[in-house]
């Protein structure tokens, strides 16, 4: 045991005094963060802004009820609601007036409504290519008052046939708007941007440790350890340590950064240090398997670039993925996508335990990298 | 660290490890004692590196067993470990660190407290002679410097048995000077020492006795002078020539009184009863070969002639 505390202490000397680990570590995500955040900064303060139009073509009583109903989730949510004339066309004003999407009630709304039997309502929605996030919100509003006449509708004829006198249930009841921004809506970009620039780079950061093993060896150190009256397995042990102290550290002081220079609010510290935790461990055993093959240490920080990025890119940090198809699955399977999704749900969240499942499928994660890369680096310590 | 002179301190018996085709230690058995420098003396390859690496605990043998201060030295096993002082051939000392942070970190890996190591490693700073740049960042050092650290490191946490694998390669004649009279000092305190060179002046000046080994093997041991007398009265004769230097040396074969000939870069070596007298004779064989002669050096047997005599080659080809 004091061998390893002795190796990760030396080790820890070498690396806070090399400027590498700071820039790399802290100063470039940091940097990133902020930039990625003033490009990407339109994409709202915090929550997706939706500019709807409604144009009503029929102008019956039921319609209007409806074109009410749409109106008045103006100004909730981030939703612009627009009412248009009855003939406007809905492509022109897309086209002219950049709105995300248009709902058009068509002329024979009411008569269906109000029709016994026959096909159920239907409602129009032209959306705006350029706007697919935007255009979704429009379609589950859509798909929310659809869902309500049609129940609306056949509790009518129910309690007609029944011989009840049922007052007619009014078209916004009980619509949610449930997609907003495929990952979550909790965090805003420039806490998005940090939270994913932290978890990229800590995987640059963790190199610094179980990639020395390479150094020692080039070094020629490796065999004064190897020759040393220690356990072989403290060597590895120590490189590990080092990787997760120096990686921990690296995230955390993002974490604190965002928070001070961002105003990112991640909620419970608690939740936020399970989360760096359980990602770090995972970046740790993957970059450990790159150590444990690569040849030499350029090689393997060449490697770990790639892969770093690679993940990175898969996991959502530059650009939120959600967790569905074929890239939902590869999504899921990178610590990124978990240490995201934890914070989403954390920063809204009154108890840190929201972040039980990501931390532990991050866990799993990394016991699933950590057995091979201990193997791997084990077979590294020869002379 | 009580010594006493002459206890059997470390001990390798049939000794064999193979990589892949290459047999690079071939049934090695040598034994040390306390106070006693041993010195293991062969070409490029010959397999003094991994004799070293078995002793000292770094490779597991294929075959074959070492004791060092009675206990049995295995690469899984830290046993032993603590009575062993190791200087590797190549440099082994961390860069970014000073010469003073090298050594206490390998104090602690060594299991000495900070009260004990202190003082101990102003003293090896001082052997060392880096005393006054303790702070510096041994990447700054001059390659005699870091190989000066190199074996400081060794000795620092005062072991029974010291090791050195080829101490003086690349270093200046005044620094190597230094390496072997701290050598003699350290071995004058008791503490046994194996020593491995190719140059066989450092093999007789430092070594009690001396195993030569060639392709993995131990071809013969015993002290300088056991192992001059085994080659009788003859004389080694060095030769610088220019030209075509293996042909020259192929002419001298079967030369009246000539018993071994070998090629060296620009000199051709000769073994020869009463080489004086037979002095003109070779050189008239070279000149007749169309060699352009330079140096004549003429010498009593020594070691290089014993590893000639043994193999048919010099220990510098
Ligand atoms: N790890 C290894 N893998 C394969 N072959 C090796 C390895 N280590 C040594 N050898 C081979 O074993 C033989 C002995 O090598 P060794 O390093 O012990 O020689 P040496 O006497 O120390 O030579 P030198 O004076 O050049 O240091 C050589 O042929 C070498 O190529
Ligand atoms: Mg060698």
């Amino acid at each position: 045991m004091s061998a390893v505390v002795t190796i990760t202490a030396k080790d820890l000397k070498e690396r806070l005094r090399d400027k590498s680990f700071f820039l790399l570590g802290i100063l470039t995500p940091l940097v990133l963060a902020f930039v990625l955040d003033l490009v990407m900064g339109d994409l709202g303060e915090g929550q997706l802004e939706v500019d709807i139009a409604v144009v009503d073509a029929d102008g019956s009583v039921v319609s209007s009820q409806l074109r009410a109903g749409i109106a008045g989730l103006d100004g909730e949510g981030g939703l612009e609601v627009t009412v248009l004339d009855a003939d406007a066309d809905p492509d022109a004003v897309i086209d002219a007036d950049g709105y995300d999407a248009v709902i058009v009630i068509p002329d024979d709304f009411g008569d269906r409504v109000t029709a016994d039997g026959g096909s159920a309502p239907e409602l129009g929605l032209v959306e705006n290519p350029d706007r697919p996030v935007q255009a979704g919100v429009a379609e589950s509003i859509v798909v929310g008052f659809t869902t309500n006449i049609e129940r609306a509708r056949l509790l009518a004829r129910a309690a007609d046939e029944l011989g009840l006198d049922v007052a007619p249930v009014p078209p916004a009841t009980g619509i949610e708007l449930d997609r907003v921004w495929p990952g979550g809506e909790g965090l805003d970009t420039g806490a998005r941007m940090m939270a994913g620039m932290a978890v990229m780079f800590v995987f640059f950061t963790v190199q610094f440790g179980v990639t020395t093993l390479l150094d020692e060896k080039k070094s020629g150190t490796l065999t004064r350890l190897l020759a040393a009256p220690i356990r072989r397995d403290s060597i590895t042990a120590a490189k590990g340590a080092v990787s997760f102290l120096l990686g921990v550290l690296a995230t955390m002081i993002l974490m604190v950064t965002g928070t001070l220079l961002m105003g990112a609010d991640w909620g419970p510290w608690l939740g936020v240090s399970a989360l760096v935790v359980s990602a770090v461990l995972t970046a740790v055993a993957l970059m450990a398997i790159v150590a444990g093959i690569a040849k030499t240490s350029e090689g393997a920080s060449a490697a770990q670039a790639i892969i770093a990025v690679g993940l990175a890119m898969l996991g959502g940090s530059w650009f939120p993925v959600s967790g569905e198809g074929l890239m939902g699955l590869l999504a899921k399977m990178t610590p990124h996508y978990w240490f995201l999704n934890g914070l989403e749900d954390l920063t809204d969240a009154t108890t840190w335990t929201v972040v039980g499942r990501p931390v532990l499928a991050m866990a799993v994660i990394a016991v699933v990298a950590g057995v091979p890369a201990a193997v791997l680096l084990r077979r590294r310590l020869r002379p | 660290m009580t010594v006493i002179p002459g206890t059997r301190l470390a001990e390798a018996s049939g000794l064999h490890k193979t990589f892949g085709d290459i047999h690079a230690v071939n049934d090695v058995s040598l034994h040390i004692d306390a106070g006693e420098t041993y010195g293991l003396l062969g070409p490029n390859g010959a397999g003094k590196t991994t004799t070293i690496s078995i002793l000292a605990g770094l490779l597991e043998a294929d075959e074959g067993t070492v004791m060092v201060a009675g206990e049995r030295i295995r690469p899984r096993s830290t046993r032993g470990r603590a009575a062993i002082g190791l200087v590797p051939q190549d440099l082994a000392i961390y860069p970014d660190l000073t010469a003073e942070e090298n050594l206490k970190f390998f104090a602690a890996l060594y299991g000495m407290s900070r009260r004990d190591s202190a003082p101990r490693i102003a003293e090896v700073l001082d052997v060392i002679g880096l005393t006054d740049r303790r702070k510096d960042r041994t990447s700054k050092y001059s390659g005699g410097m870091k190989r000066r650290l190199n074996i400081g490191i060794g000795l620092l946490h005062s072991p029974r048995l010291l090791i050195l694998d080829e101490p003086t390669v690349g270093v200046d004649p005044q620094s190597r000077n230094a390496i072997l009279e701290s050598v003699e000092t350290l071995s004058g305190e008791g503490m046994a020492v194996l020593y491995t060179t190719h140059y066989m002046e450092e093999a007789e000046r430092l070594c009690d006795r001396i195993g030569i080994i060639d392709s993995g093997r131990v071809i013969a041991e015993g002290t300088r002078a056991e192992l001059t007398a085994s080659i009788g009265e003859q004389e080694r004769i060095r030769i610088e020539v220019t030209g075509q230097v293996a042909d020259a040396a192929s002419r001298l074969r079967g030369l009246d009184g000539v018993t071994d000939v070998a090629a060296e870069d620009d000199a051709v070596v000769v073994l020869a009863d009463d080489g004086s007298a037979r002095l003109s004779a070779i050189i008239e064989r070279l000149a007749g070969a169309g060699a352009q002669i330079g140096s004549i050096d003429l010498a009593r047997p020594d070691l290089e002639a014993v590893f000639l005599h043994l193999t048919g080659k010099a220990l510098r080809e």
